[in-house]
């Protein structure tokens, strides 16, 4: 019942406030500005199996089950797409999704224990499902008041975990993931070749960075140039703040002037260019596998914005829209730019079109997290997983798990995340950006006794289901449709089939052999 | 110059003379006379300064380092040994002495430890796990003590002259009776030794051993629970057994933090016992104990000290120590022609109230 | 992947990646990572098979207790120095089974650094110090698997290590997670090596039958790139799960086991010659801990030997079976140890002055490379930095520096740093 209701509240807000720019919808203006600068045919609209893989995998971080895939291949409402985008929008796992994507990119896989991981996750996923404005999220990252007994708030993980004590690393992290530019080398020279990147910049920053009044003022002298400079708190391009020379007794006025705590006030605001644009620049990228300033951590004069004005219109928009992300993300999922087919138009050579185009859409390689919850979705034993209770502080580890140090494979779904996290994720403090297959990914996918449990028939789960279909065709269909969210070509019938009949003597095992190949492809790897 | 009447008071410890040497020294002794001082460290010199005049002459023999000194009451016998093996006998009040024998080879590789029983007989030992005994008119060897399964950091005499301990890398003590070879018994002091599973090496070891003026109590001086094969940091440590029944009595800790093993140990006639510690960051400590007690009854911040004797007169202690000298730490940050060994300083503390009349 | 730290000079990169979208296209889909260099060199490397064995003793193994010992200096210790099998040349005592040996190999002792920390000198040096060129540059195993695809499917980065073992992708840097390395906890291999037992080669050949032809449907009208690439990572692991026996230890000899060591760096370097043999190509055996700031000498007497008898066992094995002509070796640290003993009678961090050892593949044999003054604290010959280094060792395996460079989406970037060159004294 309260869900019912979350839901109607959620589409409320959609239909109220649709975002435009001089007129036109955001995501009229989007298919504009891809179309006029293709420079070559686009590709065909996907097809509504792609779509709906696409969308789940994007918005809620899943592939779908069977019915809802037949059950939305079937349906003939020409809204339907709008429909589905809405009813994920609204769904439960658009905040878990979201959290997921989030933590990765916030923290960077970075660890910390002062806050536990489940708090951190759960104020980001509450965030999410409030619909809670990006800015003030990122408001409360820069600086959140700790709690009357010390302990710190669940945001403060952000500047917790491993290697960002260290003030430098601050620095440029903030810089990197929240404003888009990696200003590292300007600690020690102005930019050489980049001219936005400034010396003044990131000793402006680093000064706003401090915790304390007292050292709101720094002085920093560059490698080439001689003689000393001095900047206050001050954000790229902007003008340093004030802060007063406090005495001692002024412990109220001291409270106030913390740099730190002006700079979550000033930072995450319409009228920062570098924030809108670099929040914009990575929600995009969220959704179509690349940034319009791709690396995403590098916005400068000399790498400018595959589409510029683009670029502006949705930091725009999404800037007056009070940086609403939910509708930020549905505009691009509703825009014909999105829904293109991955296949590239037919008359191109395969490598003639650059992804900077957007003319056909852009594989994404599935993070860690989309990788667990589709493999446990697809052979069936999600259910089974997320029903066994995780004990309250588990042992598991990756680490030790595959140095052979706990034998017993992961029963719950917490354990079995952290296995696929294990695997697939980057070390910490490397973006998680491109697609890295990596000789310890197929190692895993072929011979974790896990993975091939999972493809054994148990009580529910795929294999067991396919088990009970006498009928070959029948089986494929619910085959692909589980696991690759479409029906099977008939080359891939006769292709099941075949096999099906060679290992007659062994069926049970073949289907689990059919339902691994699936698994294991790159069509199942990628969100395509 | 010292008044002799003057009752020991460790509170009261003052620095009384310094001694220097353009090197950082690691041993020290006084003569039984107390008319001179022994030092060595991290060269080949062995220098020996006369505390009344401060006159350091060098003598000449050995070719490593040299960190370990003994003396002999009569004749006037000092021996000294290094880190390749050699042993050298010197005449230790003459004017320019030479070695009145030396022997290459007296054991293979660093002779860590020396010895000398009351009947004049030489004890040593090192790297090469095994403690030898020698004439001290020659040399000749007369005896082997084997048994210890790692190096042999420190050697002791019991008070009664017939027997001695020795201890070694792995924390064990061995007691052994002097004139039949036989191994008595052995005290555990392990926690001395540290292996983590990801050293390359062992770690840490029994670096000093010393009894009280009645052979009663047995203290043993390194440090405990390193954390690693490389920094090597740890715990300094003291552990105190009783020698009658074998029993571990204390385990006694430095006041001030140091990371590094305690090397220098010494009991006063009074039974207070006092150790020495090392530290890579910062000052380290001498402090001073009661055995029964685990904590410091009086602590002096100093530079880190690998040594301690007690004068004849039982109210100076000598510490051998590092004296910084120039920037250290990694890299360079300095001129080649700057760039300099760290010194080192023979520190004679003494125990009681300092005199009116030295006061300042 | 993308790791921009401090972008200097030759940051115009994106200048001409922006000039050559406009003039062709797309020059960065066009050539991809793949094409590395100029195709008849490709050919012309792929010819040789040449390995590499690249030995790292983290922390900072002493030069003065090593490779240039000054007995009888103000810091030169309390250990002696012998003679080698090179007249008139001098190691510590502490190595004294590498001393016989020193007619086969080419010792720098004048290595000139920068970097004094280890956070920064362990990366700088393994990935070459080439200048910052706005990207992180591939750790030399992961850039030899990629200037020098090898002849087979062994993974071409094998990292042998104490403690855990996995896949370390951040060495390879820019170019990629796929060219990280494969490193193997204690020696062992990762456990998903094994295939469960209900698993027949017939049935794993099915599934796998039916994987490549599901990637070959989903291949049509789609960029080949990402499809390769995952591809490549399967063929890999069913080659390594094919050489299992490499990592069986009662296939070893007891003559062996006892000729290197039952200590780690023993059982890794064992492990290391037996996966060269097989023809990895890039075998890299770290031990840690030589990092000595207390007890410097007292643990370089019981930490040299550790690699000094392995370290000889491995050259004698490598020219017996012919492979010093094709198998690179280095034996380094990322820096050497302060002339100066400190208050733990430790040495510090010293990149001012160092050794290294090389041998094999293109180094000329018995040859000491500079020199340091008396007291062995500073280089009194020309100075060689990483930059040298990696052009030497490029060189040795038949790439040439001047002519071969990386491309990241179409930027060039040099594989070696361009103020430098080889260290001509090693070089056979």
């Amino acid at each position: 019942m309260r869900r019912t209701v979350n839901v109607l509240i959620a589409l409320a807000v959609v239909a109220c406030t649709p975002m435009t720019v001089l007129g036109q919808s955001l995501r009229e203006v989007i298919d504009r500005e891809i179309e006029m600068h293709a420079g070559g045919a686009l590709s065909l609209p996907c097809d509504d199996a792609s779509f709906m893989r696409r969308v789940y995998l994007d918005l809620v971080g899943q592939i779908p089950v069977a019915d809802e895939v037949r059950q939305f291949l079937a349906d003939e409402d020409p809204a339907k797409r709008e429909k589905l985008v809405d009813r994920l929008l609204a769904s439960d796992d658009y905040p878990r999704r979201m959290q997921e994507f989030l933590t990765a990119m916030l923290l960077e896989r970075r660890t910390d224990a002062t806050v536990p991981n489940p708090e951190w996750e759960e104020y980001v996923r509450l965030s999410i499902a409030d619909n809670r404005p990006w800015n003030e999220l990122v408001a409360e990252l820069l600086f959140s008041e700790p709690r009357e007994d010390k302990q710190p708030q669940p945001p403060e993980k952000f500047f917790l975990v491993s290697g960002r004590t260290d003030m430098h690393q601050k620095t440029r992290d903030v810089a990197r993931l929240l404003l888009g530019r990696d200003i590292m080398c300007s600690q020690c020279h102005d930019h050489p070749t980049v001219a936005d990147y400034t010396q003044a910049d990131y000793f402006g920053l680093f000064t706003f960075l401090q915790e304390t009044p007292d050292k709101a003022i720094a002085e920093f002298e560059s490698v080439f140039v001689a003689g000393k400079k001095t900047t206050g708190p001050r954000l790229p391009g902007g003008d340093a703040i004030e802060i007063p020379t406090l005495e001692q007794g002024q412990e109220e006025e001291s409270h106030k002037f913390r740099p730190r705590l002006l700079l979550s006030a000033a930072l995450p605001k319409a009228d920062n260019q570098l924030f809108k644009r670099n929040s914009a620049n990575r929600f995009w990228y969220l959704m179509m596998g690349r940034g319009l300033v791709h690396p995403l951590d590098l916005h400068h004069e000399k790498n400018p914005p595959s589409h510029p004005e683009l670029l502006d219109a949705l930091a725009d928009s999404f800037a007056e829209s009070g940086f609403d992300i939910k509708q930020l993300l549905r505009e691009i999922a509703l825009s014909n730019s999105y829904q293109r087919s991955s296949q590239l138009p037919d008359d191109t050579g395969e490598n003639a079109v650059a992804p900077t185009t957007y003319l056909a859409s852009i594989p994404k390689p599935l993070t860690p997290e989309q990788m667990a919850w589709a493999v446990m979705q697809a052979t069936g034993n999600l259910p089974t997983l997320l029903a066994a209770p995780a004990p309250e502080k588990s042992d598991f580890t990756y680490n030790d798990y595959i140095n052979g140090r706990i034998a017993k494979m992961p029963d719950n779904f917490a354990d079995a995340m952290s296995l696929f996290v294990g695997v697939f994720s980057n070390a910490p403090g490397e973006p998680e950006v491109e697609f890295n297959p990596a000789l310890g990914h197929s190692l895993f996918l072929m011979n974790e006794p896990l993975i091939l449990d999972w493809l054994k028939p148990k009580p529910g789960n795929l294999v067991e289901r396919l088990t009970k279909l006498d009928e070959n065709e029948r089986l494929a269909e619910e085959l692909y449709l589980n696991v690759l969210t479409r029906l099977p070509t008939e080359e891939e019938q006769v292709e099941v089939n075949e096999y099906l009949q060679r290992f007659q003597n062994r069926r049970a095992e073949a289907l689990g052999e059919l339902a691994w190949a699936l698994i294991a492809s790159a069509e199942f790897r990628l969100n395509h | 110059m010292i008044a002799m009447q003057t009752a020991l008071d460790v509170t009261k410890t003052w620095v009384s003379q310094t001694l220097e040497h353009e090197r950082p020294l690691t041993c020290c002794r006084f003569s039984p006379c107390g008319k001179f001082l022994v030092g060595t460290g991290q060269d080949e010199k062995v220098l020996r300064w006369d505390l009344e005049t401060g006159e350091k002459t060098s003598l000449i023999g050995h070719q490593s380092w040299v960190d370990s000194v003994a003396f002999q009451r009569d004749p006037k016998r000092l021996f000294t040994a290094d880190f390749h093996g050699t042993i050298c006998c010197w005449q230790y009040d003459a004017a320019q002495p030479t070695p009145i024998w030396s022997q290459a080879d007296a054991h293979a590789g660093w002779i860590r430890t020396l010895a000398v029983s009351p009947d004049g007989k030489l004890l040593s030992a090192g790297s090469d796990r095994v403690i030898r005994l020698r004439s001290a008119e020659q040399g000749n060897l007369l005896r082997e003590f084997s048994g210890h399964e790692n190096y042999v950091f420190s050697l002791v005499m019991h008070p009664d002259g017939k027997r001695f301990v020795s201890g070694d890398l792995f924390g064990k003590v061995n007691e052994w009776d002097i004139a039949s070879g036989e191994l008595l018994r052995t005290f555990d002091a392990s926690p001395l030794h540290t292996r983590g599973d990801d050293f390359l090496a062992d770690v840490g070891g029994v670096r000093s051993l010393a009894f009280d003026a009645e052979g009663k109590r047995l203290a043993c001086g390194g440090m405990t629970d390193a954390k690693s094969n490389a920094f090597c940091p740890g715990n300094p440590a003291v552990l105190v057994f009783d020698v009658e029944s074998g029993e571990l009595l204390q385990m006694l800790r430095s006041t001030h933090t140091s990371d590094g093993p305690i090397k220098g140990l010494a009991f006063l006639s009074d039974g207070t016992l006092a150790g020495h510690a090392e530290n890579l960051n910062g000052e380290s400590s001498l402090e001073f104990w009661n055995p029964d007690q685990s904590a410091s009854i009086h602590v002096l911040k100093r530079q880190s000290g690998y040594c301690l004797d007690l004068h004849p007169d039982g109210l100076r202690l000598a510490a051998a120590t590092f004296k910084p000298f120039g920037r250290g730490g990694n890299g360079r940050h300095t001129m080649p022609e700057e760039y300099t060994s760290h010194h080192g300083e023979i520190t004679i503390f003494s125990l009681f109230e300092k005199p009116a009349a030295e006061a300042t | 992947m993308y790791e921009y730290q401090c972008n200097s000079p030759q940051h115009d990169w994106s200048r001409r990646q922006i000039l050559g979208g406009l003039a062709g296209g797309a020059i960065g889909a066009a050539t991809g990572l793949a094409s590395m260099f100029e195709p008849a060199v490709a050919e012309e490397i792929r010819k040789q098979q040449r390995q590499v064995l690249f030995v790292w003793l983290d922390g900072g193994v002493s030069q003065l207790e090593t490779w240039d010992p000054k007995p009888n200096t103000e810091f030169g210790g309390p250990f002696r120095a012998i003679p080698t099998s090179i007249p008139g040349v001098h190691f510590s005592e502490l190595v004294p089974e590498t001393a016989k040996r020193a007619d086969k190999l080419a010792v720098v002792r004048a290595m000139s650094t920068q970097d004094e920390n280890h956070s920064t000198g362990v990366p700088r040096v393994q990935r070459g110090d080439p200048k910052n060129r706005g990207v992180t540059y591939p750790f030399l195993g992961s850039a030899l698997a990629k200037l020098r695809p090898p002849q087979n499917d062994l993974p071409p980065y094998v990292w042998i290590k104490p403690g855990r073992g996995g896949f370390i992708w951040q060495d390879a840097g820019f170019l990629g997670a796929q060219y990280g390395a494969l490193a193997l906890g204690e020696g062992r291999p990762p456990i998903h090596i094994n295939r469960p037992a209900a698993i027949t080669d017939e049935i794993d050949d099915a599934r796998q039958q039916l994987r490549r032809s599901i990637n070959d449907r989903y291949r049509q009208r789609r960029r080949s790139s990402d499809i390769d690439a995952y591809e490549s990572s399967y063929d890999m692991a069913l080659q390594l799960m094919q050489r299992r026996d490499l990592f069986d230890d009662s296939l070893l000899s007891p003559q062996d086991i006892e000729r290197y060591g039952t200590h780690p760096l023993g059982r890794h370097l064992l492990q290391a010659r037996r996966l060269l043999e097989a023809g990895v190509q890039f075998v890299k055996v770290n031990s840690y801990h030589w990092d000595t700031h207390g007890d410097n000498f007292n643990m370089h007497l019981a930490l040299v030997p550790q690699i000094d008898k392995p370290f000889a066992a491995m050259i004698d094995d490598l020219d017996e079976r012919g492979m010093l002509d094709s198998v690179l070796v280095v034996l380094m640290s990322e820096f050497g140890r302060t002339p100066k003993i400190n208050s733990r009678i430790g040495r510090d961090h010293w990149p001012e002055a160092w050794s290294l050892v090389l041998a094999g593949c293109g180094i000329k044999r018995g040859v000491i490379a500079g020199k340091t003054t008396p007291n062995g604290a500073w280089c009194d010959s020309d100075a060689y930095d990483i930059g040298h280094l990696f052009h030497t060792i490029f060189r040795c395996l038949g790439i040439d520096p001047t002519n071969t460079e990386y491309h990241n989406n179409g930027q060039p970037l040099p594989i070696a740093h361009d103020d430098c060159g080889p260290i001509a004294e090693v070089m056979a």
